[in-house]
């Protein structure tokens, strides 16, 4: 359980820590919060030769708002988004799903940025960013800064659109409307483990209809994903109890789940019908 | 004051609360090696050689070990159960010619770092033929191709009256078919040992778990080739041990000898990976039971045919599961007849030992399954068809006609129906039985289970202690058998303390001390309350019979006239004043002085208990058991048990050993199991898999403590507790989800698994489930 030799970087800038990426490639690993990178190289399971901490780079930003979008710099940890103040409901949504992850010594530590670049199946970042129409910033030293959609973001799991001498250096959420209800829910055999089945439901409230639906379903699948059938079976629908069962039954229906040790295709299902009812159960409550 | 019966403070706590208790791993020995050890990477195979040569371009490594370097050492042998017919069983230091298991040690690796250690060991390559793994016990022993073991290393046999004849007489005959997956005790702290070789005085010092020390003491020297004096173990504290811990592996055996051979310390602490894949497992079993019935609905006889899944080697333990399981069997009922086979049989997966519970785990879970399906069967209330069939306390002591671990096994006294009663009335369960069908009727799925049991403690020969009282008027008790954190220390204070008439606080206990007693036992089977506490006793009442006849020449009073309080002695009938501290009766009692008593030793006693037979403790264990429909996924949220102990010496140190051994039990009944991959490799390899559950998935656990049934075996009528939480819970979950779902039967296997709740309900309800 010690990792194999490594040579450590402490960039004191993002310009030095790109820097080392294009130099050392896919043998490079940045070490944000160390989470889930240390226990990987403790285990010899990731085998790093260079390991770049970034947590010496002295003008790490604060999270901001501008253009109407939340912009969440590298070193933002996830019990950061506990006292995060931003307008409408993007803030109460970051809050409750933050509380979802692991424990609270992994939450002070862990940062958002590394679980997106991380991509893991299960991350609750993975499916937020997913549903929110996040953009991941990607930073290299040849080819400068380039944005990606959190749609094209998540290849596979654990693998992501990042060239190996590119670094995530900003996720950008746009702002929720006001009139924006949202609901998530994690089907988890522990508290804090990560989740068997996660999903994210947001819309906003037209009169008695619900318009702009977004349903993104976690852990299921190899990546997160929204749900288009689903969404488009809710679109301009009254919430109902009834409506909400043919969708998590639509949801069942479409998802392609991976099989894992604890759990069979048709169980994948039902986990789903299960998170994405609650999900949408939870949208309408407070 | 009286000490024994009240829940004192624990003794000795302090220094795990303040980080100043000393672990394996907070040993560091000028010029240590630090030990790796290479594992099997594969279930089954023939190995053709092992090519180290890379290994030793580590910076710093020292040696490379494989079987021929150790072929001095014999296998590792028994402590318990053993027989000559067992010993191709018996596990090689390190493989030589075959690996059977994933973590089976192959070499090992010294070097001066750990690093450097973990290094060297992955450039260290192995070759390996694969044969097919037996990893179930479902194959018969077809499939074992290259092994020249036969797979069934033991068979258990028990028996007595006359179950063709009950057979024919029944009104009925119920069967089921149940099993435990495997589980492990996983604790805290990993296994770990550092030892270091005194040249001087040419003895082996081993610092770890001293659980069993003097046993492993004698074994190492025996394997080593050196007297009894030649190694010592000193104990360190220990985050967890369960059985699981201190019984004597191959890793212990290379560290000392390899501290030995190198001339170095050398040290070894076990990382969470390998820990779950080669220290010892337990649990895993098959079994297939049957019940005859009387048209009364009272149980005339048991047929149990099981197998347990041994892994691939015996270990310290033989056949003690097996035996235990067998003899624990017929629990707290009357029985006309009784048949059980058991079956130790081989397989590729990692060896199997005790676990908290050994035996009892397993034949509660069998037996309890079986009554739940008596009365599903005859439609009668689960409890009624209990109390139909139990001893009753005009029976006690009752001989089960049968001997387990050697000894004849005769229950010394239980007052089963009076303990169900009491814990019903205690925790009002009949309102919890009926918010279980008032929340059925309300569409939930929610259920109440209960299972009976009887335990055993106390197995084991003799146990000896010492005790003095120093110039300062403290007391020193000195016990070979271990504090796990079970209170122990606490435990034999407040027994010491009544009977000498001194403070606990003034009491220390120097625990695991193979080093300061030649002989002794050790702790398990919930015996050291019951042994060292017997020793204890006697030891304490010697000591005041010293004291009171020092003190009466001392003082020229009668020693009728004299009593002794927190360590002042004075004369009975006076309220003020104290003749004599026990201090300065201590320097006047020095050994060889005038005073020095018969014996010329000084306040100096000893105590030395031998085994007067096991004691049978039992208890009742009650789940509450609720099931989310749309995931199958279980949670308990309430357990009740009760226990009679005989005689709760701390009543505080019974609880939480019970509701800790509940947590535990719960965890192996919907958490836990340690898994493998169809070719035998482990899936639970570290705690991000093996799903311990923590506070939030804890039950709240009610424990009602009684002292219905005294012991006879022992004067202060205890009896143990430290495996009294684990052993009926598993029983009491699978009767509970069983009713939640309404389906008798349904839980045959632990742990139950959230896919095969989902498979049933979807079944019954065609294509959505609605929760």
């Amino acid at each position: 359980m010690r990792a194999a030799a490594f040579d450590y970087h402490a960039p004191s800038s993002l310009d030095e820590a790109v820097g080392l990426l294009a130099e050392h490639g896919d043998d490079a690993r940045v070490l944000a919060g160390g989470q889930s990178l240390v226990p990987a190289m403790n285990s010899r399971l990731a085998r790093p030769g260079h390991v770049i901490d970034i947590n010496r780079i002295a003008h790490a930003e604060r999270p901001h708002v501008s253009a109407g979008r939340l912009r969440i710099p590298p070193l933002m940890r996830h019990v950061d988004f506990d006292t995060l103040a931003v307008d409408g409901p993007l803030g109460p949504l970051m809050r409750d799903v933050t509380r979802h992850i692991s424990h609270l010594p992994i939450r002070l530590r862990g940062t958002f940025c590394g679980s997106v670049a991380n991509a893991d199946p299960a991350s609750e970042w993975c499916l937020a960013t997913t549903v929110l129409g996040a953009e991941m910033i990607a930073r290299s030293a040849r080819r400068g800064v380039r944005n990606v959609l959190a749609k094209a973001f998540y290849e596979s799991i654990m693998t992501t659109a990042l060239a190996d001498d590119e670094m995530l250096v900003e996720v950008q959420i746009p702002l929720l409307s006001p009139f924006v209800r949202y609901g998530f829910h994690k089907i988890a055999r522990r508290s804090g483990d990560y989740g068997l089945a996660l999903c994210l439901v947001v819309y906003e409230r037209d009169e008695d209809e619900m318009v702009k639906v977004r349903v993104g379903l976690g852990g299921v699948e190899a990546v997160p994903r929204r749900l288009g059938a689903v969404e488009e079976l809710l679109e301009r629908r009254q919430p109902s109890r009834r409506l909400f069962r043919e969708a998590a039954d639509l949801a069942a229906e479409i998802a392609d789940p991976l099989v894992t040790a604890d759990g069979d295709e048709a169980y994948q299902r039902d986990l789903t019908r299960a998170v994405v009812t609650r999900a949408l159960d939870r949208s309408l409550e407070g | 004051m009286k000490h024994v019966g009240r829940s004192h403070p624990r003794l000795g706590d302090t220094p795990f609360l303040t980080g100043k208790a000393g672990f394996v791993g907070d040993i560091a020995l000028v010029d240590q090696l630090h030990m790796r050890v290479v594992r099997s990477p594969i279930a089954f195979g023939r190995l053709r050689g092992i090519d180290a040569a890379a290994a030793f371009a580590v910076p710093g490594l020292v040696a490379v070990w494989t079987a021929e370097d150790v072929a001095a050492l014999p296998p590792v042998g028994f402590r318990l159960a053993a027989a000559p017919t067992l010993e191709p069983y018996c596990q090689p230091v390190l493989a030589v010619d075959v690996v059977r298991y994933v973590g089976e040690p192959v070499a090992v690796v010294f070097a001066t770092t750990a690093t450097a250690a973990e290094d060297a060991a992955e450039l260290v390559a192995l070759d390996i033929d694969l044969l097919a793994p037996v990893l179930t016990l479902t194959g018969s022993s077809r499939g074992f191709e290259g092994e020249t073991r036969p797979a069934e290393a033991a068979t258990v046999r028990k028996a007595f009256g006359d179950l063709a004849g009950a057979m024919a007489r029944a009104d009925r005959v119920v069967e089921v078919s149940v099993g435990l997956d495997r589980d492990g005790a996983v604790p805290g702290e990993t296994r770990g040992v550092v030892a270091r070789w005194d040249g001087g005085r040419d003895v082996i010092e081993i610092w770890g778990d001293a659980r069993l020390a003097p046993a492993n003491r004698d074994a190492l020297a025996t394997m080593l080739g050196r007297p009894l004096a030649g190694v010592e173990i000193n104990a360190v504290a220990v985050g967890g041990d369960f059985g699981m811990r201190g019984e004597l592996y191959p890793e212990d055996v290379l560290v000392a000898y390899a501290a030995r051979t190198l001339e170095r310390p050398v040290r070894w602490i076990e990382d969470r990976r390998e820990h779950l894949i080669a220290a010892d497992q337990a649990r895993a079993m098959a079994a297939t039971a049957k019940a005859a019935v009387a048209a009364d609905g009272r149980l005339l006889a048991l047929d149990v045919e099981f197998a347990i899944d041994q892994g691939a080697y015996l270990r310290p333990t033989g056949t003690m599961v097996a035996d235990l399981t067998a003899a624990m069997l017929p629990g707290p009922y009357r029985l006309e007849a009784f048949r059980a086979v058991g079956r130790v049989r081989m397989t590729n997966r990692t060896p199997a030992g005790a676990y908290r519970g050994a035996g009892r785990v397993e034949a509660t879970f069998v037996r309890e399954r079986l009554m739940d399906a008596v009365a599903a069967a005859t439609g009668s209330p689960p409890l009624e068809v209990r109390r139909r069939s139990f001893l009753t306390p005009e029976e006690m002591p009752a001989d089960r006609h049968m001997t387990t671990l050697g000894v004849p096994m005769t229950i010394d006294s239980g007052r089963y129906q009076s303990l169900i009663d009491q814990l019903t009335k205690r925790f009002s369960l009949e309102l919890v039985h009926r918010r279980a069908i008032d929340r059925r009727a309300h569409g939930e799925l929610a259920g109440v289970g209960t299972a009976v049991f009887v335990e055993t403690s106390a197995a084991g020969k003799y146990e000896h202690v010492t005790l003095s009282v120093d110039p300062s008027g403290n007391l020193e008790l000195v016990t070979t058998a271990s504090e796990l954190g079970q209170g122990l220390s606490t435990l034999l204070a407040q027994i010491v303390a009544d009977i000498v008439g001194a403070d606990p606080e003034r009491i220390r206990v120097t625990h695991g001390a193979s080093t300061r007693l030649g002989d002794g036992v050790g702790t398990f089977l919930a015996r050291s309350s019951v042994m060292a506490g017997t020793a204890a006793q006697y030891a304490a009442e010697l000591m005041r019979d010293k004291i009171l006849a020092g003190a009466e020449a001392l003082l020229e009073v009668p020693r009728e006239r004299l009593t002794i309080h927190s360590g002042r002695i004075r004369e009975a009938d006076r309220h003020f004043g104290t003749a004599l501290e026990l201090a300065d009766l201590a320097r006047k009692m020095l050994p060889g002085g005038p005073l020095a008593g018969a014996d010329g030793r000084g306040l100096v006693t000893e105590g030395w208990v031998e085994g007067e037979g096991m004691t049978f403790p039992y208890g009742v264990a009650v789940a509450v058991a609720e099931i989310d429909a749309m995931t199958g996924l279980v949670r308990v949220p309430r357990v009740f048990i009760g226990y009679d102990v005989g005689n709760a010496i701390n009543p505080a140190l019974v609880e939480s050993q019970i509701a800790t051994g509940a947590v535990q039990g719960l965890s192996s009944a919907l958490f836990t199991s340690l898994d493998v991959s169809p070719a035998g490799e482990p899936l639970r390899v570290g705690l991000t898999d093996y799903l311990i559950p923590s506070a939030t998935e804890s039950p709240s656990v009610d424990v009602l403590i009684t002292e219905d049934a005294p012991s006879l075996t022992n004067p202060l009528g205890m009896k143990g507790a430290g495996t009294a939480g684990v052993t009926g819970i598993g029983a009491a979950v699978a009767a509970a989800i069983d009713e939640a779902l309404q389906v008798p039967g349904f839980t045959t296997h632990l742990p139950v698994r959230p896919v095969a709740i989902r498979n049933l309900l979807r079944k019954r309800s065609g294509k959505s489930e609605r929760g």
